[in-house]
């Protein structure tokens, strides 16, 4: 297992690098007139505004240039400061962040990992409940809600969906707001006295033995929790009720069954643990695709996730930022299949790693 | 029907009026706001009483963010609010005109007879909020940093011109006149150190602290608008030994190259802040929020105008949330989060039924005059009719750029598809344009009905502005006769066509372009019903646009201002001979004339004389109809009822908190 992971990761550099590469293909497409759009307000007040922008960045400078710049950076001929350089675990400033982009990957990327966990739950436990009860209660009553249910899920813009959620529990009940924290908890947070240790505001807050913080954050994340779960259960219902009913079928099934054990004891013990196999790739995707920043989630429910910035940052042709993402989120995608595969080692024994 | 099929009908009642409560906006009517007609609105249960449930904090839901608060850099809104929050400045307007100043850090001033000099007598007892003592040298050393940072990308041209000559953007042209060295940090550092070390000290020269309790600033000509430059946030007063222990330029000229042309991410102040303001910034979580926290010590013990607020601020806080999605910052303010919001015009009809109180624009009293809405317990204030700073233009280019081809021109030649390079350089054809541009219709489909007529460049109620003075209206009898004249003739004979480019988007700009090619379809205008007169409307990503423009592409491009300074140099000189006009490629000679006449306005201090010049160059544009000058749309401002304060200064970049209090 061991050589196995080795070799999946000592792939991951050339994986990301080779996508960045492309990027940086792609882009060439745009003038250099057109790139130096990112650093211009609006219609600059002459044309050596254009003009020192396209030299400041190089954007008209030879693509094998511009990409080692973007490798090793620039040296400020001013300053005399380094700018840059992914070599130097440096991913460049983020114009569309106004920030450096490693630090906006390490302010976005816990709110989107604290989203990720707290949704996998709901997203993955539901889905599989709901395709377990329809299985087990084949084409009745039952079966037909759940699948009814899941389908107008799935169905659903994300947008019209998560706004309506927020206009009735948030806008008329008050129960659930958007964002992250109310105004009192943040400012809390944010006092010296509240020690953040990982910026996800549950663990946080628990760590700092603030449970009312802690309430008050898992408040704000059950709207959008809610909205990528009932959008997600379509799936994760048909793929665990087809694989149910395939195992349920199975010949061990009804030997349990002629042998006399419970009906429940014959699909919690002998065929759920088996229809979950096909069922474990999908919630790994799930995974992923949460880990990715999930855009319009994260815009209607105003939450600062990865989702939101790297669609800005695409819009306006915010290269080095687009390709900070490219790069972390390669990784993620990299690592978290990586532990999907290992897992299936463990789902499965007849599945070895190769 | 089976019953799969019964329960499937029943989801999809349950999904529909799930959506058509959503879109019910509680039972309400909405109307389309017009201009002058009531609102009607259906009772809603909202509540009676408008007491915040927390009146020590402020909090505004926005889009958009600054780039940092250096006052030397900032040139967006969104900064600038930060920073009108946090520093003072020497001058600062008197409330709600634009037109008049008060003094802030300056207790008072004098101005030479001939204009060239003011001299500022420095308040004591100011403090920065890290306690340092204000002093003037501070106050030299603020207008110096930000005019040697420099960087046409930021506001230093509204100093370098008055300071050192018109025309004069950046003080890189000290050392070569040419600009080659604008914005070009590497290559003026290469430069000739005597003649950095020369134009180092010609700006200290320009602006000296006395040693006794004043500043004095030498301009090279008498500069009607420097009052003007001096309030806004590029006229901050920054603490020197504050900005020099934070990275900033150590006040010695062999150094000063170093600083300049600073970009976004290596301006020293990008995210610190000290300045002398009733708010000071607590925190900035990049796309989430900025949150001000009231500074303790202000020093303002008197009203700065009538009726201003004094010692600190009401609020302990101050909220800035970034909230790009407008169903998410309406959520807010209907549950109260947000006590103002910024509200897209494609949107007003949902939240004017909650309105419970409308105050419309006074221009005599520059106030407001409120009433309640037939739907008097709506949580919301509606301010409406103020006038606004910013606006739209068609500007006609008169030689497009060819060179390697161009897609917008058709043919390139007046044969009826396509159109040649000089095309908009007939005038006939710009007038054209212009007879043929659907004022009215533009105002009710971009602005709801909510805008007004522009006469000329300048904006309603500057100095300079005449509403009867010349202008284009909406005629196609006179669209047709213009064109029929139009390249003696040739126009009306062979037809044209070209494109019509917009930055994806941007609905307003995509409006012009298909207000103008209905109006060339229409009968009046192509009587035969050939056809002829095509223009395309073209929607391009926005750097496309923009470097389209700069390439002068683009036969017509839409493109808009906000103004910098309450004052007509800052209108006519991008409007007639800078920013627009040079992608317009003028005659020589016509730009020549407008530039005289601009020089000579901003060097004038007479507010008589002055307005005479803006008037000739109103007139001056007329003539040449150097582009189609669109209307300028009128604000709307809501806030939750229990906010008390708000008034109208057109040029404030945000919200003054300061002012603000809630019950």
């Amino acid at each position: 297992m061991l050589n196995y992971i080795i070799r999946r990761l000592a792939l991951v550099p050339f994986l990301l690098f080779g996508t960045t590469i492309l990027v940086f293909l792609m882009i060439q497409f745009l003038s250099p007139a057109e790139r130096s759009a990112l650093w211009l307000r609006d219609v600059p007040r002459n044309e050596a505004a254009w003009d020192a922008a396209i030299k400041k960045y190089c954007l008209d400078c030879p693509i094998y240039q511009q990409y080692w710049m973007w490798l090793a950076g620039v040296v400020d001929p001013t300053s005399g400061e380094r700018e840059g350089g992914i070599l130097h675990l440096d991913l460049g400033y983020s114009r569309t962040a106004h920030q450096d982009v490693i630090e906006m990957l390490k302010q976005r990327f816990p709110a989107t990992l604290e989203l990720a966990l707290y949704a996998v739950i709901p997203i993955v436990g539901g889905g599989v409940w709901l395709g377990v009860l329809s299985a087990v209660n084949h084409n009745k009553p039952i079966d037909q809600v759940a699948r009814v249910f899941s389908i107008v899920g799935y169905s659903f813009p994300t947008f019209v969906f998560g706004l309506l959620v927020l206009m009735a529990f948030y806008a008329k009940l008050r129960w659930f707001p958007p964002g992250r924290l109310s105004d009192w908890a943040s400012a809390a947070v944010f006092d010296p006295a509240f020690r953040q240790y990982t910026t996800m505001m549950t663990v946080d807050a628990l760590l700092n033995l603030r449970f009312d913080i802690f309430l008050d954050a898992l408040r704000h994340l059950v709207l959008p929790i809610t909205t990528l779960s009932y959008l997600s259960w379509a799936l994760l219902l048909r793929v665990t009720r087809s694989s149910m009913l395939e195992t349920l079928r199975q010949d061990y099934v009804t030997t349990a069954r002629a042998k006399g054990l419970q009906e429940r004891a014959v699909i919690n013990k002998h065929a759920r643990p088996n229809a979950l196999i096909p069922v474990a790739t999908i919630g790994g995707a799930t995974v992923v695709s949460l880990l990715n920043g999930v855009v319009i989630t994260e815009t209607i429910f105003d939450y600062p996730g990865i989702g939101s910035a790297a669609a800005r940052a695409a819009l306006q042709l915010d290269v080095i930022t687009v390709l900070g993402f490219i790069l972390f989120n390669g990784l993620i995608l990299v690592v978290a299949n990586l532990i999907i595969d290992i897992l299936y080692v463990f789902i499965d024994p007849r599945v070895t790693l190769e | 029907m089976s019953r799969k099929h019964l329960l499937i009908g029943i989801g999809m009642l349950v999904v529909l009026s799930m959506a058509l409560a959503a879109c019910g906006g509680g039972g309400a009517v909405q109307t389309i706001i017009v201009e002058g007609t009531p609102m009607v609105v259906t009772p809603t249960t909202a509540p009676v009483s408008f007491d915040s449930a927390d009146p020590t904090t402020f909090t505004q839901t926005t889009f958009g963010e600054p780039e940092g608060f250096d006052p030397a850099y900032e040139y967006e809104t969104a900064g600038g609010e930060i920073i009108q929050n946090t520093y003072d400045a020497l001058v600062f307007y008197n409330g709600p005109d634009a037109t008049s100043f008060v003094p802030m850090i300056a207790t008072d001033w004098t101005v030479s007879d001939d204009g060239l000099t003011y001299t500022f007598t420095i308040r004591e007892g100011v403090t920065f909020h890290n306690g340092d003592t204000l002093t003037p040298a501070d106050v030299a050393y603020s207008i110096q940093r930000g005019i040697l940072q420099g960087g046409t990308f930021t506001p230093q041209f509204l100093f370098t011109e008055p300071f050192f000559g018109v025309g004069v953007y950046d003080v890189a042209e000290l050392v070569d006149p040419t600009g080659a060295l604008d914005d070009d940090a590497a290559g003026l550092a290469a430069a000739d150190p005597a003649a950095l070390v020369a134009a180092c000290e010609q700006v200290q020269q320009a602006i000296v602290d006395n040693g006794d309790g004043t500043v004095t600033f030498t301009l090279a000509q008498p500069w009607g608008p420097f009052l003007a430059t001096l309030a806004q946030s590029w006229g901050a007063i920054q603490d020197k030994a504050w900005v020099i222990a934070n990275g900033g330029w150590d006040g010695d000229c062999a150094t000063w190259t170093q600083w300049y042309a600073r970009d976004a991410e290596t301006t020293p102040l990008r995210e610190i802040e000290n300045g002398t303001g009733p708010f000071m910034v607590d925190h900035w979580t990049r796309g989430e929020e900025i949150v001000l926290v009231r500074n303790p010590n202000y020093w303002v013990t008197e009203p700065l105008w009538e009726g201003a607020p004094t010692g600190p601020a009401a609020f302990e806080r101050v909220v800035i949330r970034s909230v790009d999605e407008w169903g998410t910052r309406f959520a807010m303010m209907q549950a109260g989060d947000s006590d103002f919001t910024v509200v897209p015009r494609a949107n007003i009809a949902q939240i004017d039924p909650l309105v419970g109180e409308r105050c419309d624009y006074n221009a005599e009293t520059l106030g407001f005059d409120c009433a309640p809405t037939e739907n008097p317990n709506g949580p919301f204030r509606l301010f409406i009719g103020h006038p606004g700073v910013t606006r739209t233009d068609a500007f006609f280019t008169f030689d497009i750029n060819v060179e390697g081809g161009n897609p917008f021109i058709g043919s390139g030649e007046l044969d009826g598809n396509g159109i040649p390079a000089d095309f908009f350089g007939d005038v006939n054809v710009r007038r054209a344009f212009n007879y043929c541009f659907d004022f009215d219709a533009y105002i009710a489909e971009v602005f709801a009905g909510e805008a007004v007529m522009n006469v000329g460049y300048l904006i309603p109620g500057m100095l300079g502005y005449d509403p009867n003075g010349p202008a284009y209206y909406y005629d196609l009898e006179q669209c047709k006769a213009e064109i029929e004249l139009a390249w003696g003739g040739a126009v009306a004979e062979n037809g044209f066509r070209f494109q019509i480019g917009y930055n994806t988007g941007n609905t307003a700009r995509q409006s012009v372009g298909e207000i103008l090619q209905a109006a060339f379809q229409d009968p009046t205008v192509d009587p035969d019903g050939t056809g002829k007169y095509q223009i395309e409307v073209v929607g391009l990503p926005w750097p496309t646009f923009l470097s389209s423009i700069r390439d002068s592409r683009i036969p017509i491009f839409v493109s808009g201002w906000l103004e910098d300074i309450h004052d007509p140099h800052n209108w006519a000189q991008p409007e007639l001979v800078g920013t627009y006009a040079s992608r317009q490629r003028m005659p020589d000679d016509m730009l020549a004339a407008l530039q005289e006449q601009v020089n000579a306005g901003a060097a004038e201090t007479d507010p008589a004389a002055r307005a005479a010049i803006y008037a000739g160059l109103t007139q001056m544009d007329f003539d040449n109809a150097l582009a189609i000058r669109l209307p300028t749309a009128t604000g709307r401002h809501y806030e939750q009822r229990w906010v008390q304060g708000w008034y109208y200064n057109m040029i404030y970049p945000g919200t003054y908190f300061y002012v603000l209090s809630k019950q």
